[in-house]
């Protein structure tokens, strides 16, 4: 069993959480070339060591950036998203 | 039409379930009223003169108390909201609770085991949040007294029932489990 860290709960098992994707991979906005849409889509970067990802914990509904070694798969603590303005106040 | 009525087991009521085995008691409390409440925690914490609202395993009092869920949502306990009075008002969002929520009290000095069963968490460490899947299930979890506090889907009250009776903490569990009639 591996352990993530939510930003709000802490650490939790890992069945408590649902991978969302690469960090940064962000939608092309506006009237974009078609390779744009197709590495949005289709390509990923897939890196050997630290990748970054998102995650999301199931059962607080916080959606943060992980940072995760793909060959050891020891991850550190989530961050919250800095454009998520849920992550301001009452924590 | 043809009858299907026979071929569901009878529904469970969560309160006519009881689990005793060696030194630990699972019983299912009659309907609790619950609020859910999401946005301005503070504001409605002070609005209503609710204490701070509870982390995960941490202790709760009566006669009404909060339970942390998320960042921005919390579980009150022991207030009854009219379907009626539901919806946004002053920055929070309300929703009855009390028919959706299930609470099961835990009991006895092997309580512990079977959280232990039903997850991973580590049960020395505090979180804010009391929110947890518990044997697969979301559920909340905090003390209350002398017992832990089991809150479920009301639906999943049977399988919660099925689940711990298969675990070695019930000996005679398989029979208890069994729906009531
Ligand atoms: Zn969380």
């Amino acid at each position: 069993m591996h352990i993530y860290t939510c930003p709000f709960c802490g650490p939790r098992p890992e069945t408590e959480f649902h991978f969302g994707g690469e960090a940064g991979n962000d939608r092309p906005d506006g009237d974009v070339p078609a390779q744009a849409w197709a590495d949005y889509l289709h390509y990923r970067q897939n890196p050997k060591g630290a990748a970054r990802e998102i995650w999301i914990h199931l059962t607080c509904h916080e959606v943060f950036v992980m940072t995760r070694d793909t060959v050891t798969m020891a991850a550190q603590p989530g961050e919250p998203i800095p454009s998520d303005t849920t992550d301001r106040g009452d924590a | 039409m043809r009858d299907r009525a026979p071929f569901w087991t009878p529904a469970t009521r969560p309160e006519d379930i009881l689990l005793e085995g060696d030194w630990i008691t699972l019983r299912g409390l009659p309907p609790l009223p619950q609020v859910m409440v999401s946005g301005d925690l503070d504001a409605y914490r002070a609005a209503h003169d609710l204490p701070e609202a509870v982390g995960l395993l941490a202790e709760a009092e009566d006669p009404h108390y909060a339970v942390r869920l998320a960042r921005r949502r919390m579980l009150v306990v022991g207030t009854e909201l009219s379907p009626r009075d539901a919806g946004w008002s002053a920055g929070c969002a309300t929703s009855p609770m009390t028919g959706a929520l299930a609470a099961f009290e835990i009991t006895g000095p092997r309580a512990m085991d079977l959280v232990a069963r039903a997850t991973a968490l580590d049960p020395y460490r505090p979180s804010p949040s009391a929110a947890l899947l518990f044997a697969g299930m979301q559920g909340v979890l905090y003390r209350h007294g002398e017992a832990l506090r089991l809150h479920i889907d009301r639906g999943l009250a049977a399988y919660l029932a099925n689940w711990a009776a298969a675990t070695s903490l019930f000996p005679d569990g398989a029979d208890a489990a069994a729906p009531q009639t």
